[in-house]
C-alpha cells in the first residue's frame, strides 16, 4: 500500500515536472519575418494577382486557339479524305467504264470478223470448198 | 476583427468593389494568417509562398463563398489546405533524399535567418515536428493560438472530441521528449 502511494507521488511529482517544463517554453513562437515584410503586402499581391488573371487570360485564349485550330485541323482533314474518296471512286469507275468499252470495242471488232468469215462461208458453194480442199490434198 | 471581416462579404462578391475590399481583408488577416501557416512550414519563404497562393484562392473562389461558416475560418481552411499541401509535395520531392523529411525540416528551420529561439525552444520545435502533419496542426492552433475546440473544428472539418483527444496526445508527446 506505502509502495503504491510512494508510487503516485513520484508519478505526480513526474507530471506536474513535465508540466512546469512545457509552461517554461515560451509561447510566443520564435520566428521572426523580415523586416517590413507586412508592409505593403497588400499591393504586391494584387499586382500578382493581376499578372496571374493576365496570364490566366491569356492562356484562356491560347487554348481557345488552339482549341480552333484543332478543329481546323479536323476540318481541313475531313474535307481533303472526301475529296481523296471522291476521287478514287472517279477513278475507279472512269477505269471500270474504259474496261466496259474496250471489252465492247473488242466484242464489237470480234463481231465483224465473224460476220466477214460467215459472208465468205456464204459466198463459196459446197463444191468450191471440197475442190479447194482437194487441191490442197486434204482428202489423201 | 472577426466582425470587420464578416461585413466585407458584400462587398467582395461584388465585383466593382472587390479589389477595394480584398486589400482591407488581407490588411486584417495578413498575419494571422502567416503565422498559423508559418507554424505549420516553419520557414519564412514557405510562409510567404503558401500566403500568397493561399490569398490567391481566396481571390479566385470569393465569388462562390456561400456563407455557411464565417469568412475567417473559410480563409483559415483554406490556408491549412495550402500548407498541407505542401508539406506533402516538399515530402514527395524529398523521397530519395538521405534525411527524413522531419530532420530536413529542423535543419532548414534552424538555418533559416528568421528563426530567433533559445536552446529550450529549438528542443521544443523539435519536438513538435515530431508529431503527424494533423496533430501537429492542432497542437499549435491550441497552444500558441489559444484557439478554442469550436473554431478548431469548424477549421479542420474534425470533430471538438477528436481534437481534445489529439491535442492531448500531443502535449503527452511533447513532454516525453522535453524531459528526456
Amino acid at each position: 500500500m506505502i509502495k503504491l502511494l510512494v508510487i503516485h507521488c513520484v508519478k505526480n511529482a513526474k507530471i506536474q515536472e513535465m508540466e512546469t517544463e512545457l509552461e517554461n517554453v515560451n509561447r510566443k513562437l520564435p520566428f521572426e519575418t523580415p523586416d517590413g515584410y507586412f508592409d505593403g503586402f497588400e499591393e504586391k499581391m494584387m499586382n500578382r494577382i493581376h499578372a496571374e488573371e493576365v496570364s490566366a487570360e491569356r492562356h484562356h485564349v491560347e487554348q481557345l486557339n488552339s482549341h480552333r485550330h484543332r478543329v481546323l485541323r479536323l476540318a481541313i482533314s475531313g474535307v481533303a479524305a472526301v475529296a481523296l474518296l471522291v476521287i478514287g471512286i472517279y477513278t475507279v469507275i472512269g477505269y471500270q467504264n474504259s474496261v466496259n468499252a474496250q471489252a465492247e470495242q473488242i466484242i464489237a471488232a470480234t463481231s465483224d470478223e465473224d460476220a466477214y468469215y460467215d459472208e465468205v462461208n456464204d459466198a463459196l458453194d459446197t463444191e468450191e470448198i471440197e475442190e479447194a480442199l482437194a487441191q490442197l490434198n486434204f482428202y489423201e | 476583427m472577426d466582425n470587420e471581416i464578416e461585413k466585407l462579404v458584400p462587398s467582395l462578391q461584388n465585383p466593382k468593389t472587390r479589389e477595394r475590399a480584398f486589400s482591407e481583408l488581407m490588411r486584417l488577416t495578413k498575419r494571422a494568417l502567416y503565422w498559423h501557416i508559418r507554424k505549420i512550414v516553419l520557414v519564412h519563404e514557405d510562409a510567404d509562398d503558401v500566403l500568397q497562393n493561399t490569398y490567391i484562392k481566396v481571390w479566385r473562389s470569393i465569388e462562390s463563398f456561400k456563407g455557411e461558416c464565417q469568412l475567417y475560418t473559410w480563409m483559415y481552411r483554406i490556408a491549412t489546405n495550402e500548407s498541407l499541401t505542401f508539406l506533402a509535395q516538399q515530402r514527395a520531392r524529398n523521397v530519395s533524399a538521405p534525411l527524413d523529411y522531419e530532420d530536413l525540416m529542423i535543419q532548414r528551420m534552424e538555418a533559416d535567418s528568421y528563426f530567433d529561439g533559445d536552446e529550450l525552444q529549438k528542443r521544443f520545435q523539435e519536438a513538435i515536428m515530431t508529431l503527424p502533419e494533423k496533430q501537429r496542426m492542432v497542437f499549435n492552433m491550441r497552444y500558441f493560438d489559444e484557439m478554442e475546440y469550436k473554431e478548431m473544428s469548424e477549421i479542420t472539418g474534425t470533430s471538438e472530441g477528436a481534437l481534445k483527444a489529439s491535442y492531448h496526445i500531443a502535449v503527452e508527446k511533447i513532454k516525453k521528449i522535453i524531459t528526456g
